[in-house]
């Protein structure tokens, strides 16, 4: 019995230990562009889309390319890895998940945020009104 | 009269609850109208789903609710899931599934109760009705009272005061959002729901036993409700997953998302309950576990509805949620906080009399250890996730899905070795070498096996012993399942789940780490390379689904001589205000070719069809508005910049009249080094539309050309169109499917199986009941003793 329990104290303590490190490495925080270019680690920014600079897909490397600026207003250039995300034009604000590479921020997946349309507003009312 | 039922429901579910409270002190002459008051609010939460199917059925757009979320176009069996596509639907949803197992439940536990399925006199009073009956009820009544306070029958009027006069009833509803049109909303939320309402059961078996301070009996009645919440939660999960895999386009059938993790961690929860309550049930040990891991499991529901509901999560999944307002939040704090607090204190509370005594205790070597480590093996990865997925409430990131696959692989191979451990192993004690013997083997297959996998793809040490344990596990309940199901087909049920797992274990690492995956972008009839196979895309077909007008993206794939067509779909959703995908998969058997749309890329914002012209002070009708070119806006523009080559911008003043709104608007040109820029410009309130200032012409006449781009036209016939999607291959993706459909059957012979025993088991005891009852004569005998053997206890 004694021995079983060393065991399982051990195991126990192993898989803490290594979940500690795993889930550390694994955080994805909130960030902004300038801690994004200075550390170099995965994380997500928050802002808005510049709708006055170029937003394209660009066919060659699958990759679609927009502006945005941060909550602290600090703007950069972001290549995101696949088409332009859904509802893309008119979304409150965007996240980008991904990190700083060679002067733009290289985004894994871009979310979109969008004013919630799941329920019904009076103003909608008056719309389905007669 | 639908809040009436609520509140009626309600206020019964309230008395029926004292009644058994009082009733389970020993008042039985209350038990009678605990049963009464029970069935009356059952028959209420019954009969107002049944009044809110009705409204929505009858298109009753005065109530919020049905205005909210259904109309007149949607097919009738969506016009029923709209019952439960907001939140107020959904809770109604728990509590009629709560109802419909509490009549079972009741059923279940007057049998229990009158034939006496016990092993001596003493407990023949020793009644279970009341305090399950109790909690049962209390639960009913909490989620009645979330019925009460966010109630799904509030008139537009009510929910609006501003906006609707008392008595408008709106023409047509909002409908139902498109994403939640399909198939699988007519079944995955009520399966999954029903999941949650039985896993209320064992919680409640549980605090009756922790109450009673009595453990020999709550175990063998809790276990098939138990299982059956297994079974049905687990297909529930599966169900979501499938539909997110096959219509929702989101790549995969699990994404690690807080939703799906929230309803996932109660399921592994459950099942370790299971394991630890087989123990329990042959070893008479491990009490504590079944009771801890019961309670934990309902609570971890009941944390997953606060997570999902409170919209503390908002801003980390891909599910929507709406902020049910500041009396729901606080409730469900109150509703988790009670439940939970109350099981865990009773446990401190019990801890002493729970204590096993050490001489029971088994050896290591037995399959009841092997069956309880298991179940902390599942216990931790149920705590891996669970942490991951309250990682945003405790700071603003998030968690990398990366993390759960890293923590859970792991653990995923030890529950394999264990699984097949425990098969050989026999229960209390087992000799080493006939148990070492009996490994061989199918550990000598198992490595064989992934040795073959080994040359042809596995590279990763710990995925070949992933394969390794699973084939290994797999074997060895493949080989018992087969020797019993040739003798009795339902008891195969244990061995028969434990395959399925195994399978969906294999099925999960062929598809996800197997998976390839590819952005690609393909311009109309010209074919390219993606994967090792050639790609075609052949243009678009509209066709009507839904009331909608969507397209589908005909995409030929072929290799070897041999092709397919597969269609993925885009349409612009008016509710979504924005471009719905669905992906389009190839069931190859061995793999699936999967593909996602992403975007049609057309290189012209806008064709020859889109262009109007029009003279300077003229308006004219031009896709169902009214546009008039007022003048030319100058304010940007100069001669000397323009003689400069610097950039110049031109401007036109635009009058736009669509429906009753007005609106003013500038469509711009960029001029500079000779090109011109047209700058797109949209409506205020209007997304659909895109203005492009395409041509001025200053002298002579004045006029603008002009280009109007409608977003809800996605084709367009000139312009030569290019394709963007992701195409991927999910190898062996059919063993998620298959495994789980067969886990779901083993979990189904098991519970069969146990059905039947119990059903044995009564009748052969009231049989003896009668008997006794005849040669004791009174039956208050039995009442006396149970209090004396409480005392002793």
């Amino acid at each position: 019995m004694k021995k079983t329990t060393i065991i399982g104290i051990v195991t126990i303590v192993v898989f803490l230990v290594v979940g500690f490190f795993a889930f550390s490495e694994s955080k994805i925080e909130y960030s902004n562009f300038q801690n994004a270019s200075e550390n170099q680690k995965t994380c997500q920014v928050k802002g808005s889309w510049q709708k006055d600079k170029e937003a394209k897909f660009d066919a060659t490397t699958n990759q679609f390319i927009f502006y945005m600026k941060d909550e602290n207003n600090s703007e950069m250039k972001v290549v995101l890895d696949g088409a332009r995300p859904n509802n893309f034009e008119m979304a409150e604000s965007v996240v980008a998940k991904g990190k700083f590479k060679d002067g733009y921020f290289h985004a894994k997946e871009v979310l979109t945020k969008c004013p919630s349309k799941y329920e019904g507003k009076g103003e909608h009312l008056k719309q389905s009104g007669i | 009269m639908g809040s009436i039922l609520i509140q009626s429901g309600f206020a019964a579910a309230i008395v029926s609850m004292i009644l058994y409270l009082l009733a389970s002190t020993g008042k039985e002459k209350y038990l009678k109208y605990g049963r009464l008051f029970f069935h009356l609010s059952v028959t209420a939460t019954i009969a107002s789903a049944a009044y809110l199917v009705y409204l929505i059925i009858s298109h009753q757009f005065q109530y919020t609710y049905v205005w909210n979320y259904s109309s007149k176009s949607l097919p009738v069996n969506l016009l029923i899931s709209t019952f439960y596509a907001g939140q107020e639907g959904s809770f109604h949803l728990w509590a009629f599934f709560m109802a419909v197992l509490g009549i079972f439940l009741l059923q279940f536990l007057l049998k229990r109760d009158s034939s006496g399925n016990h092993n001596s006199n003493i407990e023949r009073n020793d009644k279970y009705e009341p305090l399950v009956m109790f909690t049962f009820t209390l639960i009913h009544a909490f989620v009645l009272f979330i019925l009460v306070i966010k109630s799904p029958y509030l008139f537009v009027w009510e929910s609006f005061p501003k906006d609707a006069a008392v008595g408008f009833i709106p023409e047509d509803g909002r409908g139902l959002n498109p994403l939640l049109q399909n198939f699988w909303m007519t079944i995955h939320p009520p399966i999954l729901f029903a999941g949650f309402s039985a896993l209320a059961i064992p919680f409640c078996f549980a605090i009756a036993a922790l109450v009673k301070n009595r453990y020999s009996e709550w175990m063998k009645l809790a276990l098939p409700w138990t299982l059956f919440a297994g079974m049905i939660l687990g297909l529930g999960i599966m169900l979501g997953g499938y539909w997110a895999y096959g219509v929702l386009g989101w790549g995969g059938y699990w994404a690690w998302d807080p939703v799906e993790n929230s309803s996932l961690v109660p399921w592994i929860i459950i099942i370790a309950a299971i394991h630890t309550m087989l123990a329990e049930e042959k070893t008479s040990g491990y009490k504590k576990s079944s009771l801890i891991l019961c309670i934990m499991a309902f609570v971890m529901v009941l944390y997953s509805t606060f997570l999902t509901r409170s919209g503390i999560l908002g801003d980390s999944s891909v599910h929507s949620f709406v902020d049910p307002g500041q009396e729901v939040y606080l409730f469900l704090v109150v509703f988790l906080s009670l439940f939970g607090l109350s099981g865990i204190g009773l446990i401190f509370f019990r801890f002493k009399s729970l204590r096993t005594k050490k001489a029971d205790t088994s050896e290591v070597l037995s399959r009841e250890s092997a069956l309880f480590t298991g179940a902390v093996v599942l216990s931790a990865a149920a705590l891996v996730i669970a942490v991951g997925t309250s990682w945003p409430i405790i700071s603003k990131g998030t968690i990398d899905a990366a993390f759960y696959n890293k923590m859970n692989l792991p653990l995923a191979i030890f529950i394999g070795v264990i699984n097949g451990f425990s098969i050989m192993l026999a229960w209390k004690h087992s000799e080493e070498k006939r148990f070492l013997r009996s490994l061989l083997v199918p550990a000598a297959l198992a490595i064989a096996g992934t040795i073959i996998l080994a040359v042809f793809a596995v590279r990763d040490v710990l995925i070949a012993i992933f394969i390794a344990t699973s084939l290994f596990s797999l074997f060895i309940n493949s080989r018992i399942a087969y020797k019993i199901f040739i003798n009795n087909k339902t008891k195969a049920g244990a061995y028969l789940a434990h395959i399925g797992v195994m399978i969906l274990f294999l099925g999960i690492i062929g598809s996800s780490k197997y998976s390839e995956e590819v952005n690609i972008s393909l311009p109309l009839n010209e074919p390219k390379e993606a994967l090792g196979y050639k790609m075609t895309y052949k243009g678009s077909t509209p066709f009507r689904d839904m009331n909608e007008e969507k397209y589908h993206f005909n995409v030929v794939v072929e290799k070897d001589g041999q092709g397919f067509l597969l269609q993925p779909i885009m349409y612009y959703s008016e509710y979504s205000e924005g471009i719905l995908k669905n992906p389009d998969i190839a069931n190859l058997i061995t793999k699936d070719v999967y593909l996602s749309p992403m975007a049609l890329e057309t290189p012209k914002e806008y064709s020859e069809n889109d262009l109007v012209t029009i003279k300077r002070g003229e308006a004219i009708e031009v896709k169902g508005m009214k546009v008039k070119f007022i003048d030319f806006d100058r304010s940007k523009f100069s001669q000397e910049s323009m003689q400069e080559g610097k950039d110049n911008i031109m401007g036109a003043e635009l009058e736009i009249t669509s429906g009753y709104e007005k609106e003013i608007i500038i469509a711009e040109q960029k001029i500079s080094d000779g090109e011109t820029e047209n700058i797109p410009v949209k409506l205020k309130n209007n997304e659909r539309y895109t203005f492009f200032l395409s041509n001025v012409t200053v002298t002579g006449e004045s006029s603008i050309e002009l280009g109007i781009v409608d977003a809800q036209e996605i084709k367009d016939p000139q312009a030569p169109e290019m394709l963007v999607l992701t195409a991927s291959i999910k190898p062996f993706i059919n063993l998620v499917w298959g495994g789980t459909v067969i886990m779901v059957l083993g979990f189904f012979f098991s519970l069969y199986s146990r059905y039947k025993k119990f059903d044995n088991e009564k009748r052969k005891s009231s049989k003896i009941i009668y008997n006794n009852g005849h040669q004791n004569g009174h039956q208050k005998n039995g009442h006396h003793k149970t209090h004396n053997e409480k005392q002793l206890k």
